[in-house]
């Protein structure tokens, strides 16, 4: 009897040792990537319901959608046909893009000029990001400047008409356009019934579920990361210098401007991250505070309380808002 | 003499119950599946290699310092080495956290981690 338990129980761990190697594949998830707005876009979900697959599709067509509206290097797009056309009369366009931009100058005026949807010149003649980038002389900043600003934009809401004030005046709506795809995208999927998912557009994340640790690119090493969240349902946008950029005679130029001088800001900010429930005003404030640098962007974002924020200056210190989860790597 | 007392099975059985659940503890562990190995090699005590096990750029070796000719494929071990005793070399290839090839002449240790749960990240935000 002894010995049929003790056979009992060797058999019993001998199976569960069977039991504990059956292979512990992670949950099978549903991944999409497609490339618009200049960056790759990837949308994973482990959250699989039946209609996932067409909820990631339609999400994509929105995203496409978005860009045939607000691409500013898509010759077949509307904001392209804008700034060709723009200057000294009245253009009507779609709800859509009206909207945009009406949105980018009201945060243009709100942050001072520190966000500026109207810097196209400047952006396309440092070419940052192209294989024309270089470093312009000086007299072409100054008539580059002299053709940006969101005070040469007007707009007509009753008509929904827009005019440009000067005739190289350029629209790049880079800075809120993708926060813009990224809110549009997660509507669509969270109306399909998807509930975990993350959004991942060219580096900027977008989670809809809860605790997910999304790390911050380190800007010094940016395949390492510097820092780690925990959010829920919310976007994480981060600006930083290293992205896109050249270094010529020892001197970093990258892409992100300060409309007050035409260079790349150099604000003493490197990075700047912005965590809220909207994309769009994530990915706008992120941009602003990079050109605010660290005094006025922590001033401005006390307006906000709602914000969470991470700047990272020249000298790797940190600066966070008190209501975001977050660990520092050192 | 009788060998086959009540005593004499109750010891026996406790030995090979005793025997079997080493066997099997060990068959165990040496079975534990990291989900994303990541591979460390430590020299004196310091980190100088950190190589992710599900790379596509893997199958390489690395000779460590005219000592120890490691291969790194999705598994890892030591392939020569000039030490007497050659400890690393037997040990074979590891592909789990559990047990780390150490060379203790030469000052190397190789194990394996858990690159994602070493920060379990959903995303990267640039």
């Amino acid at each position: 009897m002894k010995f049929k338990i003790l056979s009992l129980l060797l058999a019993l761990t001998l199976n569960g040792c069977g039991i504990f190697n059956e292979s512990s594949e992670s949950p099978p998830t549903l991944n999409r990537t497609d490339y618009a707005l200049g960056t790759y876009i990837t949308v994973k979900t482990p959250d699989i319901p039946v209609t996932a697959a067409s909820a990631l599709d339609k999400a994509f067509a929105r995203l496409f959608g978005i860009e045939m509206i607000a691409s500013a290097k898509n010759p077949e797009s509307e904001l392209f046909y804008v700034n060709e056309n723009a200057y000294g009369r009245d253009i009507i366009v779609s709800d859509e893009l009206y909207s945009l931009l009406h949105t980018g100058r009201f945060y243009a005026q709100l942050t001072d000029g520190a966000f500026d949807i109207a810097l196209g010149s400047i952006v396309e003649l440092w070419g940052i990001g192209t294989e024309n980038a270089r470093v312009p002389e000086a007299y072409e900043i100054t008539e580059a400047l002299g053709n940006s600003g969101f005070e040469q934009l007007v707009l007509s809401e009753g008509e929904r008409t827009v005019r440009f004030l000067r005739e190289g005046l350029r629209i790049d709506l880079g800075a809120i356009a993708k926060g813009y795809a990224a809110n549009e995208m997660k509507r669509v999927l969270v109306e399909s019934g998807v509930t975990d998912a993350i959004l991942d557009l060219g580096g900027d994340i977008v989670v809809i579920g809860s605790d997910r640790r999304i790390g911050i690119a380190d800007p010094r090493n940016s395949a390492e990361i510097c820092a780690i969240v925990t959010i829920s349902d919310k976007a994480v946008m981060t600006s930083g210098d290293y992205e896109r950029f050249f270094d010529e005679n020892g001197v970093h130029y990258h892409h992100i401007f300060d409309g007050t001088t035409g260079f790349s800001a150099d604000s003493g900010i490197i990075s700047a991250t912005v965590i809220f429930e909207c994309a769009m005003i994530s990915d706008v404030l992120s941009t602003a505070f990079f050109v605010m640098g660290v005094e006025r962007a922590v001033e401005f974002a006390a307006t906000m309380p709602e914000i969470g924020y991470i700047l990272i200056d020249n000298e790797m210190n940190f600066y966070y808002s008190e209501n975001i989860e977050i660990e520092i790597i050192n | 003499m009788k060998l086959l007392t009540k005593q004499n099975i109750v010891f026996f059985c406790i030995i090979a119950f005793v025997f079997a659940v080493s066997v099997v503890s060990w068959f165990i562990i040496r079975n534990i599946k990291i989900e994303n190995p990541v591979v460390e090699i430590y020299k004196n005590g310091e980190l100088t290699h950190k190589i992710e096990l599900t790379s596509d750029k893997l199958d390489f070796t690395i000779i460590d310092d005219n000592s120890n000719v490691i291969f790194v494929g999705h598994k890892v071990g030591v392939i020569h080495a000039d030490c007497p005793d050659k400890i690393c070399v037997n040990t074979g290839f590891i592909d789990s956290g559990v047990f780390p090839i150490i060379c203790l002449p030469n000052r190397l240790e190789i194990r394996i981690t858990d690159g994602e749960n070493e920060l379990r990240l959903d995303a990267v935000a640039r």
